[in-house]
């Protein structure tokens, strides 16, 4: 059990996930375990909210692409939201912004999988 | 710190290109940096190496690898990243090494650099994990030693690595290297340090038999040596175990009271060479039978003297046991501090006990008067201090402080009062 917790709520069958301080690897594992138990409860989309992320690393990359790895296993769907600049072009240069979509707000992300669900 | 040319809105300007490539650059370099802080902040080595395994997938972004390491004669998957647990170890073969030794860069699986050993390898791998298909090799290594490798599955959108991307992973593998032949020494010193300490203890249990036997050997012979002598039965023996008494009450060193013991065993040996009829007489000795028996110490020495043991001066304290401290004894006519403290020790035990024990021109004297016999010849024939050390030995045993062993078998009438009373006046006195 790690000592670090990330909020979560859930906004009509999706799973809105607050990232909030240095994405590294206890905090991406404690992400990593949240989602995997979402997903084995039979949920299938999600949002992380970046807004409080003051640092994603390369093992927070890491993890970042288990959990797009383990959506795409189960056909779910995953979203961004509130991305800082740095982080945006982080998600780009590592290739992960080809697969998951940022948007601007929380609302946006949620009306994004709301659609296609 | 961004580096992007781009507004903090987020909007990308002029110089796009540049800075993209310029953030890529950081990002690596940052990578390098989770990895190496990741290993030395990790609480142990399973965490480090998944750290390790973390960041390198992370700066490449590839969702699957495996960690190797060479252990127990075979490569065991250390640790995995997006597997099912349970990857079976692969094969140390002489092939694998071989490429392992020799080229120690990354290699792409399905390209020109990958031997057939890796290809071997990786199939063996795919059979067991059908999930997993790795695109990159990368050894583990130092100059000196194989450590183990890595099997990278594709980046995120497909594709291989770029040659400047195997650049960086040979990187961060020659720094993870370092990590893990550090660690491998480390075990490698701490299971040295355990063998060798168990090897310690072995040796010490197997000198302390040697000892033993070694004693047992010693005593055999002084056994035989009494045996020449029907009075001097068990006399050897007798003399060792008070010597030794005197010898721990005056604080003589571990090795010194040993070889007090094994010369007080030994101090007769040379009687080997005197006549039974001489040793055994119960009338006056002549002066050449006189002459005789005072060569029996020059003996001992002579034959001792060719033993090499492992205490000091053993064959000398049997030389020396007839000296007196007055320079009037046999056979050199030492005095004082010139006979060695052994010798005056075992010359106080030997008279102790020749005083104690029937002999064939005299009965076994009362305690009380050996200690006065004793007393009364301090100075002249015994070094007080000795007599002092044998007094206090007396005193403890009857006076109950340390176990009654020796001394009040030999009390022969006196009575443990008296005795008590007297050593007490005794000790006093030569104050």
């Amino acid at each position: 059990m790690s000592y670090l917790t990330v909020d979560t709520r859930e906004v009509d069958g999706t799973l809105v996930l607050y990232v909030n301080g240095y994405l590294n690897s206890l905090l991406g594992e404690e992400v990593e375990r949240v989602i995997q138990t979402v997903l084995n409860a039979g949920g299938q989309r999600v949002v992380l909210n970046f807004e409080g992320t003051k640092l994603i690393n390369s093992i927070g990359i890491s993890f970042i692409i288990g959990v797009i790895e383990k959506l795409m296993e189960r056909n779910g769907m995953m979203a961004f939201c509130s991305l800082s600049p740095i982080n945006r072009e982080l998600f780009k240069i590592t290739g992960v912004a080809r697969y998951v979509k940022s948007f601007d707000t929380e609302g946006e992300a949620l009306a994004y999988l709301g659609r296609r669900f | 710190m961004p580096i992007s040319a781009g507004g903090s809105d987020g909007t990308i300007g002029r110089g796009e290109r540049f800075a993209s490539g310029a953030r890529r650059a950081v990002f690596k370099l940052e990578a390098l940096r989770d990895l190496t802080f990741g290993i030395g902040r990790a609480r142990n080595f399973d965490e480090s190496i998944r750290i390790a395994l973390m960041a390198i997938l992370g700066t490449f972004s590839i969702s699957k690898g495996i960690l190797f390491l060479d252990e127990y004669g075979e490569f065991r998957a250390r640790i995995s990243r997006g597997l099912p647990p349970g990857v079976p170890p692969i094969a140390r073969s002489q092939g694998l090494i071989r490429c392992l030794r020799g080229a120690r860069r990354p290699v792409a699986v399905a390209g020109r650099g990958a031997s057939g050993a890796i290809s071997r390898a990786v199939a063996e791998v795919a059979r067991a994990v059908p999930s997993f298909a790795a695109e990159t090799f990368c050894p583990l290594g130092t100059r000196k030693e194989v450590l183990g490798m890595i099997l990278l599955g594709r980046p995120l959108g497909g594709g291989k690595l770029s040659p400047l991307q195997r650049e960086v992973l040979s990187v961060m593998a020659a720094v993870l290297s370092a990590h893990l032949s550090h660690h491998r020494g480390a075990r490698e010193s701490s299971r040295l340090n355990e063998v060798l300490r168990r090897q310690v203890e072995a040796n010490t249990r197997l000198l302390e038999e040697l000892e033993q036997i070694y004693l047992d050997t010693i005593r055999a012979l002084a056994a035989a040596i009494d045996a020449k002598d029907p009075y001097t039965r068990g006399h050897s023996e007798r003399v060792a175990k008070i010597s030794v008494r005197i010898a721990e009450g005056l604080n003589l060193s571990e090795s010194e009271v040993q070889a007090v013991r094994v010369a007080s065993l030994l101090h007769d040996l040379g009687k080997i060479g005197t006549e039974r009829a001489i040793l055994s007489k119960d009338s006056a000795l002549t002066r050449a039978e006189f002459r005789e028996v005072r060569r029996h110490p020059r003996a001992s020495f002579d034959i001792l003297s060719e033993i090499r043991f492992p205490y000091p001066d053993v064959a000398l304290l049997a030389r020396h046991h007839h000296e007196r401290v007055d320079g009037s004894g046999y056979p050199d006519g030492k005095s004082e501090q010139h006979i060695p403290i052994g010798a005056r020790v075992i010359a106080v035990a030997d008279s102790f006990d020749a005083m104690t024990t029937d002999r064939p021109y005299r009965d076994r004297l009362p305690l009380l008067d050996v200690l006065r016999e004793i007393d009364a010849n301090a100075d002249r024939q015994f070094d007080p201090a000795v007599v002092g050390a044998l007094f206090r030995a007396v005193k403890r045993e009857f006076g109950g402080e340390s176990p009654s062993g020796i001394f009040p078998a030999l009390a022969n009438g006196s009575c443990r009062r008296e005795i008590l009373a007297y050593i007490d006046r005794a000790l006093k006195s030569s104050r």
